[in-house]
């Protein structure tokens, strides 16, 4: 087996709240590796914790606990300075593009930033690299003089993809970058993720509440919930035999593109609980269909099924009553 | 070639229509930012032709004329020392000039980084900056000048980089508010994603977008270090007479106009009240272009 290139051991990331000084328990031992030229998927409802493990992925975030080594290096410890020289290999898409972006930078100035920051081209090999960017992400070269205010979602997130791989990065993680953006325009940036994932060979975390998406980009899916891995394993495993109840929820709660398909949904109740308050034991209990008792004592570990590339935490797995009715 | 100068002469006059009709906006919107503008323009003008203005040396004396009243040969009378009022008024704009520019400069140089930095940063560091400007504030700022200047010497350098300090922390409040709204937009983290060090993201993300809250505040700031220079020299302390500075100038006419001769102080006192208005009304028209915050009524 290859050595990963990137490892998350333990992770955890606890806020404390400025008011009331309660503890928000965002992350809590989350481990997963990353492989060159591999893409893993993180899904989650909202408030799971995916943006938080992304961040202390690429160093934005210190963890309170646990480690990420990068190439066997312990990122998480390192000091501001040295991080910033790893950036050339560490970069970041994020949600929102148009608040990624100055907006008193043309988009030319953006693109070229990590070279200026990280290369020692001249400032004519910056602008020739800029443009041979902007075109490998479908950019119109003719909006590279423009304001990042005079163009479109779909264009600022192609300025953001281009930013990022600029300084050609080992690893990529993209948090959320399509959610923002309208159906017609999302398509044209997962054509365009799925190009440099097969071009670039950059490791990518694809964070996403869109499974939809998830499924067309990932090799391996992560389904976090409450800051907890709770099922893990290679992409076509987990969509088509989910083991965790969690899992079999979210998937039944997700509309098939033929809308005459026999719809088995099993909806669940409530909202994911605060992450102040956490449950005892398993996270999804107080929301799983399947909960009984001994759910509610421990934390349930992660037990293999099959030949072990899939691993979920549930207690019933191993009896094979982990089933939802649908 | 005839054509060559059409497009030039149509781009020409699209371009000054674009100005002209920018200029009409704003005067319409406030008027009082325009007359500020004119009146500061007005004072420029002195400032800058002093030298041809001035029908008298302003600080050479003239025994036989000594406390005459205003007259055709003298507009604004002579002084005590026999000096043209007049001439001395004109000059004075240089120190009006002289004192508020670079004033604002330094407060600029030390309250936008201060601002920034205590912005970006947060925590404790923010809350330290924070206790020393707001230590600042409490003192009367007129005391603070006068013992600062009292005790360093009345130069006009003193005078300048002790009001400039004084007046830093407005900037530094300005700019940090700014930047405290910036700081969770993404274009931050995007910043550090990409390899910024600190002072990067500071003036090359942050300056430019922090910067409008600052810039509006200049003229205002101007006003007051004109105002707040003048009041040290009549208390005797900033710049001393005979230099035709206006302070310096009323202080000395404070002490004729009991026996009548009222135009020693009066007319240096017109002019301070005028170039304070100019600056304070360009000011209030600047924050209302510039500020977004203030922006919202006017349309």
């Amino acid at each position: 087996m290859t050595e990963p290139l990137l490892r998350a051991k333990m992770l955890t990331k606890h806020f404390v709240t400025p008011r009331t000084a309660q503890t928000v328990k965002a992350v809590n031992g989350v481990s997963f590796d990353m492989f060159a030229g591999k893409t893993v998927g993180m899904v989650g409802e909202s408030g799971s914790g995916k943006s938080t493990v992304g961040r202390m992925v690429v160093r934005l975030l210190k963890p309170t606990q646990g480690s990420v080594a990068f190439r066997g290096q312990d990122i998480s410890l390192l000091p501001d300075r040295a991080v910033r020289r790893l950036r050339v290999d560490l970069q970041m898409v994020f949600q929102d593009p148009w608040s990624a972006l100055n907006p008193r930078m043309r988009v030319k100035r953006i693109i070229q930033e990590p070279l200026l920051l990280h290369s020692k081209l001249s400032s004519s090999e910056r602008s020739d690299r800029a443009e041979e960017i902007a075109r490998s992400v479908h950019l119109n070269t003719d909006l590279l003089t423009r304001f990042p205010g005079e163009l479109s979602g779909g264009q600022l997130q192609r300025v953001c993809i281009a930013r990022a791989i600029a300084t050609n990065p080992a690893l990529i993680v993209l948090d959320e970058p399509t959610s923002s953006l309208d159906l017609s325009v999302r398509a044209g940036i997962l054509d365009l993720l799925q190009e440099l994932r097969e071009n670039t060979g950059a490791a990518m975390l694809f964070i996403s509440h869109d499974l939809g998406t998830v499924r067309l980009v990932s090799d391996h899916i992560l389904v976090l919930y409450l800051g907890h891995i709770i099922e893990s394993g290679p992409m076509n495993k987990v969509f088509d035999e989910p083991a965790h109840p969690y899992t079999q929820t979210l998937l039944s709660a997700h509309l098939p593109a033929d809308p005459h398909a026999d719809l088995h949904r099993h909806l669940l109740d409530g909202e994911i609980p605060s992450p102040i308050d956490m449950p005892p034991g398993c996270p999804f209990s107080t929301r799983c269909p399947l909960v009984r008792e001994d759910c509610r004592t421990a934390l349930p570990p992660m037990v293999d099924i099959d030949d072990g590339a899939q691993r979920a935490a549930c207690i019933r797995i191993p009896e094979g009553t982990n089933q939802v009715n649908c | 070639m005839a054509e060559f100068f059409t497009v030039t002469q149509s781009l020409t006059n699209s371009m000054f229509r674009k100005v002209f009709s920018k200029v009409i906006g704003i005067s319409r919107r406030s008027p009082t930012s325009v007359i500020g503008f004119v009146i500061i323009f007005i004072f420029g003008f002195l400032a800058l032709l002093a030298p041809l203005l001035m029908p008298y040396d302003p600080v050479s004396s003239d025994p036989n004329k000594i406390l005459n009243g205003p007259s055709l040969e003298h507009w604004f009378g002579t002084d005590g020392n026999g000096m043209d009022v007049f001439s001395r008024v004109i000059y004075g704009s240089r120190y009006g000039f002289g004192i508020a520019i670079p004033t604002v400069i330094v407060s600029l140089f030390l309250g936008v980084p201060l601002g920034l930095y205590a912005g970006y940063k947060g925590g404790n560091i923010d809350e330290a900056i924070m206790r020393v400007v707001d230590a600042f504030r409490v003192f009367p700022s007129i005391i603070l000048a006068l013992a600062v200047v009292a005790a360093t010497g009345p130069s006009l350098l003193n005078v300048v980089l002790v009001i400039g300090v004084l007046d830093a922390p407005i900037f530094v409040r300005v700019v940090r508010a700014e930047v405290l709204a910036l700081r969770s937009s993404s274009f931050i983290e995007s910043g550090i994603i990409v390899g910024n060090p600190t002072w990067r993201i500071l003036f090359v993300h942050l300056l430019p977008n922090a910067i409008q809250g600052a810039t509006a505040q200049t003229a205002v700031r101007a006003a007051w270090a004109v105002r707040i220079s003048a009041t040290l020299a009549f208390l005797g302390i900033g710049i001393q007479p005979p230099t035709p500075e206006w302070g310096a100038m009323i202080r000395q006419g404070a002490e004729f106009m009991i026996n009548g001769q009222w135009w020693v102080g009066i007319f240096p006192g017109v002019a301070l009240i005028f170039m304070v208005l100019g600056f304070n009304m360009f000011g209030d028209g600047l924050q209302d272009l510039l500020d977004p915050k203030r922006r919202s009524g006017a349309k």
